[in-house]
């Protein structure tokens, strides 16, 4: 009734081999490969470059009132308006500003005029190619753009006479 | 009977070899069918965003493997100006195995740019660990760079190379 030795050698055989398959057949290491890609932009910085200071050159106070006095961003002329008796003298420039980078770039220039630290001279509104102190440019093909910079000051009757400075903020951004 | 008994034996080895074989077939084809490359998926990119390249010396960016924040180290003026993002892959295969996980990201085919170390799920460029219950692992990718005046303006992409080993 029982196998004979030789038989059972072959049923352990054949099981063993079986269980040596299985754990081969279970344990088999796969590797899988992926290939995906990665970014890079450079880009070259910013560079301003300062061909003009901005200058509202000579005016004269008014006795009374109030004057406003408006330098162009464009051409550099003053205008005065107010019910004051002050006016422009002479000396006055616009700002001219450099900005540099790579040509086709879209830039963001900002301009702000800071006050003058003194009673009766007050900055109101600071001009880049414009009437606002914004101005998106695009460089142009030598990588350039020329910012140009106005305001509008008021001037009262207690401005000290004298010659008087306020920093001035130029900045240009990647939008 | 007892002529009987060696032809069973026999059907007994044919049915244990039968079985064998069709483990040896089967067992690893089901296993490597679920360890396809239908189961990696990219869901980002890695990118190293947009660099102001320094004027002189050299800065090196970090995208932060975990995050995709960059920091920005060395002694040149360079800058970072955004776009950063770490790479995010998800892998899927059977609950709870084990894998190794590597990558390696190729150099710009750009002059001024070099790809000094890549990060994965950590400061090393691999990891060992296992699926989860569900059988999901998200793999995030980082890395660090270094930028050189003479870098080549303009957008570069290179290889990245992502090996998923299954134990």
């Amino acid at each position: 009734m029982l196998p004979s030795l030789p038989q059972i050698r072959r049923l352990l055989l054949a099981a063993l081999t079986l269980a040596v398959l299985t754990f081969l057949g279970l344990s088999s290491i796969s590797a899988e490969e992926q290939n995906v890609e990665g970014y890079i932009t450079i880009s070259i910085p910013l560079d301003i470059h300062e061909q003009a200071q901005i200058d509202f050159g000579r005016v004269t106070r008014p006795t009374t009132g109030t004057n406003t006095f408006t330098l162009d961003w464009n051409n550099s002329q003053v205008t005065v308006t107010g019910g004051g008796d002050g006016f422009y003298v002479d000396g006055a420039e616009r700002g001219r500003y450099r900005v540099r980078g790579p040509s086709g770039d879209t830039v963001e220039i900002t301009a702000t005029i800071g006050s003058f630290g003194v009673a009766g001279i007050t900055v109101v509104e600071t001009h880049l190619n414009g009437t606002s102190n914004t101005y998106t440019a695009v460089l142009n093909p030598s990588g350039m753009f020329f910012a140009h910079v106005g305001g509008v000051l008021t001037i009262g009757p207690d401005a000290p006479a004298g010659l008087h400075t306020a920093n001035f903020y130029i900045t240009a951004n990647y939008p | 009977m007892i002529g009987l008994l060696p032809r069973r034996t026999c059907l007994l080895e044919v049915l244990l070899t039968s079985i064998a074989l069709g483990l040896v077939v089967s067992l690893p084809i089901d296993a490597r069918a679920d360890d396809s490359g239908t189961q990696f998926r990219e869901i980002r990119e890695l990118s190293f965003g947009m660099i102001g390249r320094p004027a002189n010396s050299t800065n090196s960016f970090v995208v932060n493997w975990q995050n995709g924040q960059v920091s920005v180290s060395g002694a040149g003026d360079g800058f970072h100006l955004g776009n950063a993002t770490n790479g995010r892959y998800q892998i899927r295969g059977l609950p709870d195995r084990a894998i190794t996980f590597s990558a390696h990201v190729y150099n710009f085919s750009a002059d001024g740019i070099t790809v000094d170390e890549v990060h994965v799920n950590g400061p090393s460029n691999s990891f060992s660990t296992t699926l989860n219950a569900g059988g999901m692992l998200m793999v995030r990718l980082g890395g660090v760079v270094t930028v050189y005046p003479n870098a080549t303006v303009g957008f570069h992409h290179t290889d990245v190379i992502l090996i998923v080993n299954y134990e």
